[in-house]
């Protein structure tokens, strides 16, 4: 998985697999999943991740998945569950600190002189799966911090 | 035509069926376009992609002078939000 963050516009594109897209999903304004011809999420594109690590993070969490949950009475098939899945997982993600080691490096930068040296852009490639957002999206904790729907 | 790096090389990479030109084009002759809380456009346009017979809609984000293009997608939500 690569996280590839764009100072100058605050834009961060975090790469679970190595596909192209062919489709899009709003899952909030500044968040959007992109999808394969099979459904499966391949990216997330973020707008303003500094606002999305600062805002809080537990409304807008749970504002996200019911935002979504409405939304995927209107996408058929299975990639509509998949973008809900992984929506629930990195709404989770932004829930506090120390939750989510990917975003938790990132709000580092954020925090750091890395940007002061204003680079044109930071990757970050992790050995680690993508798959680690799908079993956070399974942990209890997350389906209580979320109040997620039945 | 002014792009931001962040669409040259995650937007271009990730959604190979987008080009500058076509993001130009969705400016061009929007059939929406709204004003973001954090001053970028967007704008929102029917394209045929070469290959197909279908249009799309086509988001196109703009930063807040309203000629670079920082963000575009096939925008699937669209008709469901804006139903005609």
């Amino acid at each position: 998985m690569k996280l590839h963050y764009y100072p100058e516009t605050d834009s961060l594109y975090i790469e679970l697999m190595e596909k192209p897209g062919v489709e899009t999903y709003e899952i909030r304004e500044g968040l959007n999943a992109d999808v394969d011809a099979d459904g499966n999420v391949v990216g997330f594109d973020i707008d303003h991740l500094a606002a999305l690590l600062a805002a809080d993070a537990r409304s807008s969490a749970a504002q996200g998945v019911r935002h979504l949950a409405g939304e995927t009475t209107g996408v058929s098939g299975s990639g509509s569950q998949v973008i809900y899945d992984y929506a629930r997982a990195f709404d989770a993600a932004t829930i506090g600190s120390g939750i989510h080691p990917y975003l938790d490096a990132f709000s580092g930068i954020l925090k750091s002189d890395v940007l002061g040296q204003r680079p044109r852009a930071i990757s970050l490639t992790f050995d680690d799966p993508a798959p680690s957002f799908g079993a956070m999206a399974e942990s209890g904790k997350a389906m209580r911090d979320l109040d997620l729907p039945a | 035509m002014l792009t931001t790096s962040y669409f040259e090389n995650a937007v271009l990479a990730k959604r190979p069926y987008l080009s500058a030109e076509i993001c130009r084009a969705v400016i061009e002759n929007p059939v929406r376009k709204e004003l973001q809380d954090n001053g970028r456009i967007r704008y929102w346009g029917e394209v045929i992609l070469p290959g197909e017979t279908t249009p799309r809609i086509i988001r196109v984000v703009t930063l807040a002078d309203g000629e670079t293009i920082h963000n575009g997608f096939s925008d699937s939500g669209f008709r469901r939000r804006f139903p005609s």
